[in-house]
């Protein structure tokens, strides 16, 4: 008796103190069960092999908890699951693990955040990285820290930049070996962006990678007179990893001002880019840049997915994205090549993508101090919501805005720690715009079919081997769809926008689907 | 909005700024308010759609603050052009980057063929809640519908000067002038001759 006690006491704790090794972040695909990653595995395809929600009865789907947060805003978080708890982020720097079969915290923890922050677009945070029994966060007042999986106390705490200069972080880390990696957000303010990795377990800094070249660096040449110093080019998002190349995958966002570049002569490297940098040391291996000289807010900050796939009759590895700026590019992930760009909506703001990659500005678009109708607008044609790929239907899941703004263009001083815009840009009066869920060919970027929203979107996507996809809806509904032909399966009306996408997960041997929506966490079951 | 830093001066400037904005409570209107009250409420129709302290009806934007939040010019411009510039309706709190709907002409096919038209006091993807034309309350599943018709016009009519003429368009507009949501006191004059006044 005692020995089976014993065991059991072993067994459980063992259950919940699981060792979250590289490893096992590696084989993150082979466990379905648990959700390791911010897209949950390195290729960043936000898809589950779990398949006991599926067509056939996803109609019958019920909430089985629901947890409220206790604040207010936008709640962007993607929560990790690891052996049924879960780890998930709330706005205003919370975070919190909780029972993942009952939605009953276990601990949480609130940052005690300065008074005068300025991030651009809400007191958010998207999520944590995990590496053995730790929790790793980055925070609004521009810190990294890492946090005791099993209480949330704190175990270091390093700054990482200065908050009032408008540094913050936004992003979920990603970890890769033993480096805590993420970008900073302040594009709206003229910082000068970088990526940083730290030591998962001492929180040393391992590396900067500098989004804005400094003098004597390739690529300063593009930015005129000290307009770099204030260049911009956050890393907002979290990127993904090749562990076969070493390369870590991480876009970039705007350049600032985002409105105005008359003071930023040239093609401001390496805002809106793609950056391939070695994982060990953050040298840049390449870069490919897809709106050279943007005026209108097209961050590149979109998930990058990874597909080894056969092209033009030989097998390479590619690299999609759906970017801000309304094309779905791929490119080699090997040397950063250019293979393709096919617009996925409307597109006003260049004649269309040379053979090069470089866009065809529309010289009659350039913004100005009366405002200029240009498509998408600034919160482009899709966003840093993540977009889903399905190795099943060789179909990307992309959730996408019909919006087009009016841009106005003027100079602006730049002031530390105060907005850096350079004017400022209006949706559209006249056409209300709406949204869609589109499924692409994922090599040819066709439109497969479209799932209309009314509104548009601030939410993702999500793919199982179900056969599922699940959405979220600023008009807050949750939604799951056929994924080979988008037809309506089942939908719930949770009663606040959805900022975030949807993770999947298993316990004992029932499958969950979380999505955030308001201030609180869903889980629905099949009942 | 990116939040801002901006110092407690600049901040006071800018609140100053936007309370300029605001049309002033002692703006001289020339029309008789208690004549306007008898047009709202009579010959215009207004009353028919637009409510105000507590009188009228639902179709349109509820009016009791209407001389506080718009200028002379925009009660004119709405008046004689209501296409012009559509009121907002329901703004969603959770939705940062959504836009309200607005008062635009919303018509429905059912599935039997029978259209209803009226304003979206929300909507979905899903679902639509329409104010119909006879201010009754429709709650819709746009599964049962065969379709959803958005105008940009506005279901008010626009009063040329062959329906109200300059004089009680003056009228019509010092009435409105007065109402700052206050449904009783001295600045309205206008209501103590009608509906509003028992309101109170």
């Amino acid at each position: 008796m005692k020995r089976a006690l014993l065991m059991t006491l072993l067994l459980g704790t063992t259950l919940l103190q699981a060792q979250v090794s590289y490893e096992r972040l590696l084989g993150a695909a082979h466990e379905p069960q648990n959700w390791l990653t911010y897209s949950g595995r390195y290729s960043g395809w936000r898809y589950s092999t779990l398949d006991q929600i599926n067509i056939a009865n996803a109609s019958h789907l019920a909430m089985q908890w629901a947890f409220q947060v206790g604040d207010l805003g936008q709640f962007e978080t993607t929560p990790l699951v690891v052996d049924g708890v879960l780890y998930g982020t709330g706005q205003n720097d919370r975070a919190f693990a909780i029972d993942a079969r009952s939605g009953r915290p276990i601990w949480r923890y609130q940052r005690n955040l300065p008074e005068k922050l300025q991030p651009c677009c809400g007191m958010v945070n998207r999520g944590m990285a995990i590496l053995g029994d730790r929790l790793f966060m980055a925070t609004l007042d521009a810190h990294v820290i890492a946090l005791d999986t099993k209480s949330g106390n704190v175990l270091w705490d390093v700054t990482a930049a200065d908050y009032r200069k408008a540094y913050t972080f936004t992003v979920a880390p990603l970890v890769v070996k033993n480096e805590v990696i993420v970008g900073i957000s302040g594009g709206e303010y003229g910082v000068r962006g970088f990526i940083d990795a730290y030591d998962a377990a001492t929180g040393k800094r391992l590396w900067r990678f500098e989004t804005v070249p400094g003098p004597g660096e390739p690529g300063h040449e593009t930015w005129k007179g000290d307009s770099w110093r204030t260049g911009g080019a956050p890393a907002w998002i979290t990127g993904t990893y090749d562990p076969d190349l070493n390369l870590l995958y991480w876009p970039t966002g705007n350049p600032a001002p985002s409105n105005y570049g008359g003071e930023r002569g040239g093609n401001n490297l390496y805002s809106n880019c793609m950056l391939a940098l070695d994982a060990d040391t953050g040298k840049l291996k390449w870069y490919f840049q897809f709106t050279p000289h943007d005026l209108y807010d097209y961050d590149a900050t979109q998930i990058p997915i990874l597909l080894d796939a056969t092209w033009e009759g030989r097998p390479r590895k590619l690299l999609l994205q759906a970017n801000r700026n309304g094309f779905f590019y791929v490119l080699d992930r090997i040397n950063g090549k250019f293979l393709s760009a096919k617009s996925f909506g409307k597109v006003t703001w260049t004649t269309g993508i040379g053979a090069d990659g470089k866009p065809v500005v529309n010289a009659s678009l350039k913004t100005n101090a009366e405002g200029t109708r240009v498509c998408p607008g600034a919160l482009g044609l899709t966003n840093w919501y993540a977009p889903s790929y399905s190795p099943d239907t060789g179909l990307l899941y992309v959730a996408t805005s019909t919006e087009c703004d009016l841009f106005t263009s003027s100079p602006q001083p730049y002031r530390a720690g105060h907005d850096f815009l350079g004017s400022v840009y209006v949706p559209d009066p006249v056409e209300r715009p709406t949204g869609a869920l589109k499924a692409l060919d994922a090599l040819s970027g066709a439109e497969k079919w479209s799932f209309p929203y009314f509104s548009n979107p601030n939410g993702g996507a999500l793919s199982t081997a179900g056969g599922v996809v699940f959405a979220g809806e600023s008009d807050g509904n949750f939604i799951a769809l056929d994924a080979k032909t988008g037809r309506d399966l089942w939908h719930v009306q949770l009663g606040a926008a959805i900022y975030s996408t949807a993770i999947t997960f298993q316990v004992e041997g029932k499958q969950y689907v979380v999505i955030p929506a308001g201030a609180a966490l869903f889980a629905f079951v099949l009942p | 909005m990116p939040a801002n830093a901006l110092e407690d001066s600049e901040i006071r400037s800018i609140i100053a700024y936007l309370r300029s904005l605001s049309p002033p409570r002692n703006l001289v209107v020339t029309g008789d308010p208690a004549k306007g009250t008898q047009i709202f409420h009579g010959k215009a129709g207004c009353a028919d759609c637009h409510m105000v302290f507590g009188h009228g009806g639902v179709l349109g934007p509820e009016l009791s603050r209407v001389g506080a939040s718009r200028s002379v010019s925009y009660l004119i411009d709405s008046i004689r052009d209501p296409n012009k510039d559509l009121s907002n309706g329901m703004t969603d709190p959770n939705n940062h980057y959504g836009l309200p709907l607005v008062y635009d002409t919303v018509t429905v096919m059912k599935a039997d063929g029978t259209m209803i038209t009226g304003v979206a006091k929300n909507e979905d993807t899903y679902s639509l809640q329409l104010m119909s034309t006879d201010q009754k309350l429709r709650l819709l599943l746009k599964k049962d519908l065969k379709e959803v018709t958005h105008e940009r016009r506005s279901l008010m009519p626009p009063y040329s000067e062959d329906a109200l003429d300059a004089a009680q368009l003056r009228d019509l507009v010092a009435y409105l002038e007065t109402l700052r949501g206050e449904a009783a006191g001295d600045a309205q004059q206008g209501s103590k001759s009608s509906g509003p006044k028992e309101a109170q």
